[in-house]
């Protein structure tokens, strides 16, 4: 009996040991043994349990809303009815909307050279609010690549870039810094992310007036991402504790659960 | 017996990694719990043998996927593993097999998120930068949800787990009995 407690605690060590040796080796090192091999190795399964994954939910998503598809319909026929209206509006909007964004050079989705990717893992271990999608360093990607969805919206950065896939931090991840500014009035801030469940602009001056509704796009200081992508809409401003800065949640234009495709910014077209 | 579990753990490592649509609006939700649970059901498990062995390799898993330094998860779920066969040894009782298996799944998760923050502050000090968690920005209530619902999760695991090794006990006994 004792010969046997005494084998499974040898048991224990011999491996805690191997653990802690492997630790010691690796711990001070970006890359992991093999992680590009084990990574393209688990790619078909993980596109394979991502696309089942976004099958279910999508699923589930329909059965839940049946409930709610007469109230739905009698609404969206209102709707449609009102929008109609609207269309002819727009179009003289959009003209202003162009002028607009030439004033405030919120960059065009067409004014950067786009890589597009899917999403196929996440980060395991719920520390990092980070993607990994299906494009690596022989695709072009690099480490500090701005990530976009839709109309340029900015949802994060290229953190690790494998040989065929990456990873990217998204801008509500608790480490994530974006330098940013208020396009309205022309202050500069910084954007970071609270614990993967919110973001903020903060740093900016007590003299610059926040509004709620104000758009906050990538300022481009600092050279890592280009200018004029969107970041979020500002809500209520408040001061710092020290009352030298103010700050603002912020809203954020895209659902990132039901993220599926992503393009990377991997240069910008010159005109 | 062996097989079987190492691919349904492969399967819910891919349900966990691939988990995006369905949890990644709440931050609680999004750690190893899966993986977590069926580890610690393994512990559990009085007739699954070597599970040091399984603690290093499922915890290697973990690293590959994770921003976490290589080895980090090994070392966590070996000494996991090490607290709950002594945990094991000392106050298992027959009668409470569900409450013993929740409190174990409990106190488990919790204990892998407390030392993967001290494995996290232990990289700080050997000059590593990584995330910087406070405890103070965790929202304890929705903490202790998820970690209840993993442990609920855990339990049913538990329960299937000892059914499966229960059934493929007797046919292993039925054949030996056969041949002899």
């Amino acid at each position: 009996m004792k010969r046997m407690a005494k084998k499974k605690a040898l048991r224990f060590y011999i491996v805690l040991i191997l653990a802690i040796i492997i630790f010691a080796i690796f711990h001070n090192s970006s890359k992991k043994p093999f992680e590009g091999l084990v990574h393209t190795a688990t790619k078909p399964f993980s596109s394979f349990f991502s696309d089942a994954g976004r099958f279910t939910y999508n699923k589930f998503s329909f059965f839940s809303s049946i409930g709610t598809l007469k109230k739905d319909n009698s609404r969206l026929l209102e709707e449609n009815l009102k929008l109609k209206s609207r269309i002819a509006l727009l179009n003289d909007i959009k003209k202003e909307n162009n002028e607009l964004r030439k004033q405030i050079e919120l960059a065009p989705r067409d004014s950067f050279k786009l890589k597009a990717t899917m999403v196929i893992g996440r980060d395991m271990s719920g520390l990092s609010d980070s993607f990994i999608i299906d494009a690596g360093s022989n695709d072009g990607i690099k480490e500090q690549m701005a990530v976009v969805v839709s109309e340029g919206i900015l949802i994060g950065k290229v953190k690790k870039a494998l040989k065929t896939t990456s990873y990217v931090e998204l801008i509500r991840s608790k480490n994530s810094r974006v330098n940013a500014e208020i396009t309205e009035s022309g202050a500069k801030g910084i954007v970071r992310g609270q614990y993967g469940t919110s973001v903020i602009i903060d740093m900016i001056p007590q003299t610059v007036e926040i509004n709620k509704g104000d758009s906050i796009m990538t300022s481009g200081v600092g050279g890592i991402l280009p200018r004029g992508l969107l970041v979020g809409y500002a809500q209520e401003p408040m001061s710092t504790a020290d009352q030298l800065f103010q700050q603002a949640s912020l809203i954020l234009p895209v659902d990132y659960g039901s993220i599926r495709m992503v393009w990377i910014v991997t240069g910008t077209k010159n005109k | 017996m062996k097989k079987i579990l190492f691919l349904i753990l492969i399967v819910l490592f891919f349900v966990q990694y691939s988990y995006i649509s369905l949890v990644s609006g709440n931050p609680y939700f999004r750690g190893s719990g899966l993986i977590a649970t069926f580890i610690i059901a393994l512990f559990l498990k009085e007739n699954v043998h070597g599970s040091f062995w399984w603690a290093f390799l499922v915890g290697l898993l973990l690293d590959y996927f994770s921003t976490t330094s290589f080895g980090t998860y090994a070392i966590i779920f070996i000494i996991l593993a090490g607290i709950i066969k002594i945990y094991k040894a000392k106050f298992e009782q027959s009668r409470h097999k569900m409450l013993f298996a929740f409190t174990n799944m409990f106190l488990g998760l919790i204990l892998i998120d407390i030392f993967l923050l001290v494995m996290l502050k232990m990289d700080i000090l050997l000059g590593i930068p990584r995330e910087n968690i406070f405890v103070s920005d965790i929202n304890i209530e929705w903490y202790f949800i998820s970690k209840v619902f993993f442990a609920l999760l855990g339990v049913g695991v538990f329960i299937l787990l000892d059914k499966a090794l229960r059934s493929f006990d007797l046919d292993a006994r039925r054949l030996k009995i056969e041949n002899i």
